[in-house]
């Protein structure tokens, strides 16, 4: 009866720890791989680590020398460039489409596909396909031309000043469609009844989207801009497939800078100490929006 | 003056016909209710009214003016919806001032009626609150609010009271028919709830198919209802339809009944023309519950009474009254007793049977004979 007991006991043991057992494995990776390697990332940034990591502590020598490079400066004028545009043009694009579409047409299944697809391509293929189609000699340009309109040009890809922007028109066309989704989600959850009783109130549809119901989408503002900001301040493979940071690194964004100084030029502590911006940057959208949701969980 | 007038209005989607030739008229200031099960129509009529769903063919008037092809905001009406379809991006007080401030009416006067609003419906502290932080009776009340911020010609309800609970239902409905005597708009009511209609209405409309059935005063709905559908719809419980063969007599027209206690005949002690070819021919009796009560000494021979005895069949107490089931030619009759009065199941009860109310309909049809 005593070994039947302790048994029991053993189960009962088992049962209450068999969630933590199963947690712990991706708990720990997490930890060391993400947490730990932050850490040690930051440690390299206080070193004047070059080629290979060292650890003698070194101050802000390395960030020092990341804010005097020019080449830094011009990484964070264009993520201010391609996020504030690539964010702004994918906002309105998507809320246009969303209500477009939530005006009850025909085939809505089909178009609401099409318009989502190339968000299954990954920004690689995004990249590629449309270095070919913005690509003076092969795409677009050379397309005009031999239809008969010689004087068209577009070569903003190989132009240094406009290169970033081509950036921002592939972002868009690949992230507008996901934009449209969580804008028609959120359409979709708007009572009829709420647009019958403004039309009885007597406002017209106009002023019914911008009165009532885009105020009332502030949530879904909310994640979309979230989500779209840490796309662009990660953006590393649609710049790297695009126009790979040139024309010389007029397109370079902080993660290509980072790539590139970390792990092409030797200079590891520099990369480190951009890949510190690039968290803090990240980390003053990501923590404030947590902090609401979880504000706003434990009210409702 | 003509309050609300609508002719002929059908109504198609596709080639479901909807609304089958509805022809209403009221006064200006009386409540008008439109009631029928769910998928008569009634809600498609009101929303036509309101101008939100087009008329396929047919015109609707409101106060002289034809308003058939005009759009909402043209018609001068508000609106109650049974999802109160409050703007939740807005305060309790923006949401009763948007209607005026689309119509351009100055900020002040704007507050002005914000606040006699919130006076009339007791809203005052809610005024900066958004509709998510309000309970449901509340949320009903700024819907109402809402509605009344800009004195339209006409109000429209649209089962304003079918998501609050019982006891708050009961209260709001005595609240807007107090708001109907002191404001004296005309109304109209769109529910499904027979009791509602019966309390509120000073004419209802009984809609079922797209065709409005019956349309009168609720006690001429209830004491000479034109089919059986309008019979059974209206009143709790409904009346008692039993099939039973007309016979003459004497002094008039009499029905058979039987049940296990006992074969008996129901005098009606009058003559009725109509049932004079359908002696010997099976119709339906309708007869309300609370026609059927216990043995009353004052009653006894009083003309168009009679007393029989049936077996109790089940026994439902309601507190006023007991409600006993008992079996007649075959069909369970609901008859309205005293609590004091009331036998257990299995014993058989003395019933008074008051045949003075009673109508007749045919058997299959189910229409009116008399």
């Amino acid at each position: 009866m005593s070994t039947q007991k302790s048994q029991r006991q053993w189960g009962d043991y088992l049962q209450a720890a068999l969630p933590k057992i199963v947690v712990a494995p991706t708990f720990i990776t997490t930890l060391i791989f993400i947490y730990g390697f932050i850490l040690w990332n930051a440690w390299l940034s206080f070193t004047k680590s070059r080629l290979l990591p060292k650890y003698d502590w070194a101050g802000l020598i390395q960030y020092e020398r990341l804010f005097a490079n020019e080449r830094w400066w011009v990484a964070a004028q264009n993520l201010l460039i391609f996020g504030s545009l690539f964010i702004g043009i994918c906002l309105l694009i998507g809320i246009l489409l969303a209500i477009l579409l939530d005006q009850r047409i025909r085939a809505e299944g089909a178009l609401r596909t099409i318009y989502l697809y190339p968000m299954a391509l990954s920004f690689i293929v995004t990249g590629t396909a449309w270095k070919w189609i913005l690509n003076p000699g092969l795409g677009l340009e050379r397309l005009m031309h031999e239809w008969g309109f010689e004087q068209f040009t577009f070569n903003w890809l190989v132009d240094s000043e406009m290169a970033i922007y081509t950036v921002v028109i592939a972002g868009v066309w690949q992230s507008s469609g996901f934009v449209m989704a969580l804008f028609l989600a959120g359409l979709r959850g708007i009572d009829d009844s709420i647009i019958k009783a403004a039309q009885v109130d007597g406002a017209g549809l106009p002023r019914i989207y911008r009165s009532i119901i885009i105020p009332s989408l502030r949530p879904v503002f909310f994640s979309a801009i979230i989500i779209l900001s840490h796309i662009a301040i990660k953006s590393f493979d649609l710049v790297m497939a695009l126009t790979g940071g040139g024309p010389g690194y007029a397109t370079d964004l902080p993660a290509t800078f980072m790539y590139s100084f970390a792990f092409t030029r030797g200079q590891l502590g520099m990369g480190a100490a951009s890949a510190m911006m690039m968290l803090g940057a990240v980390a003053a959208i990501v923590v404030p929006y947590l902090y609401s949701e979880l504000r706003s969980t434990r009210r409702g | 003056m003509s309050g609300l007038k609508i002719e002929q209005i059908h109504k198609k989607f596709g080639t479901t016909h909807v609304l089958k030739g509805i022809d209403i008229e009221i006064e200006q200031g009386d409540f008008l209710i439109l009631v029928g099960p769910s998928g008569c129509g009634k809600s498609t009529l009101l929303h036509m009214i309101a101008g939100l769903e087009s008329v396929t063919s047919g015109t609707i008037s409101i106060g002289d003016r034809d308003v058939t092809h005009l759009s909402p905001k043209d018609r001068d009406i508000a609106m109650v919806f049974q999802s109160y379809a409050l703007y939740p991006n807005m305060t309790v007080r923006e949401n009763i001032s948007f209607g005026l401030s689309i119509r351009k009416v100055p900020q002040q006067e704007q507050q002005k009626t914000v606040q006699r609003v919130a006076e009339m419906l007791q809203i005052e502290p809610l005024l900066e609150r958004k509709p998510a932080q309000l309970s449901g009776g509340q949320r009903q009340r700024v819907a109402m609010g809402r509605a009344l911020a800009r004195e339209p010609s006409i109000f429209l309800f649209d089962e304003p009271l079918s998501n609050l609970d019982a006891k708050l239902r009961v209260e709001m409905r005595t609240e807007i028919k107090e708001l109907h005597h002191r404001l004296g708009t005309t109304m109209v009511y769109v529910t499904h709830d027979q009791i509602e209609a019966m309390t509120l209405g000073e004419r209802i409309a009984i809609m079922k198919d797209g065709i409005i059935q019956q349309f009168g005063s609720p006690r001429e709905i209830y004491d000479n209802p034109v089919n059986q559908f309008v019979a059974g719809f209206i009143g709790s419980p409904s009346m008692n339809f039993i099939p039973c063969s007309v016979i003459s007599m004497d002094n008039g027209h009499g029905v058979e009944m039987e049940n296990e206690a006992a074969k008996f005949v129901l005098p009606l002690g009058r003559s009725e023309p109509a049932l004079e070819s359908r002696v010997g021919k099976t119709v339906l009796l309708g007869i309300r519950p609370e026609k059927i009560t216990h043995h009353r000494a004052s009653d006894v021979g009083s003309a168009g009474i009679h007393q029989a005895s049936c077996r109790v069949e089940i026994v439902e107490p309601t507190g006023p009254d007991t409600l006993v089931f008992v079996k007649l030619n075959g069909v369970s009759t609901v008859c309205r007793v005293d609590p004091d009065q009331a036998k257990k199941v299995g014993e058989n009860i003395d019933l008074m049977f008051d045949m003075n109310r009673a109508v007749f309909f045919e058997a299959e049809k189910g229409t009116r004979i008399c």
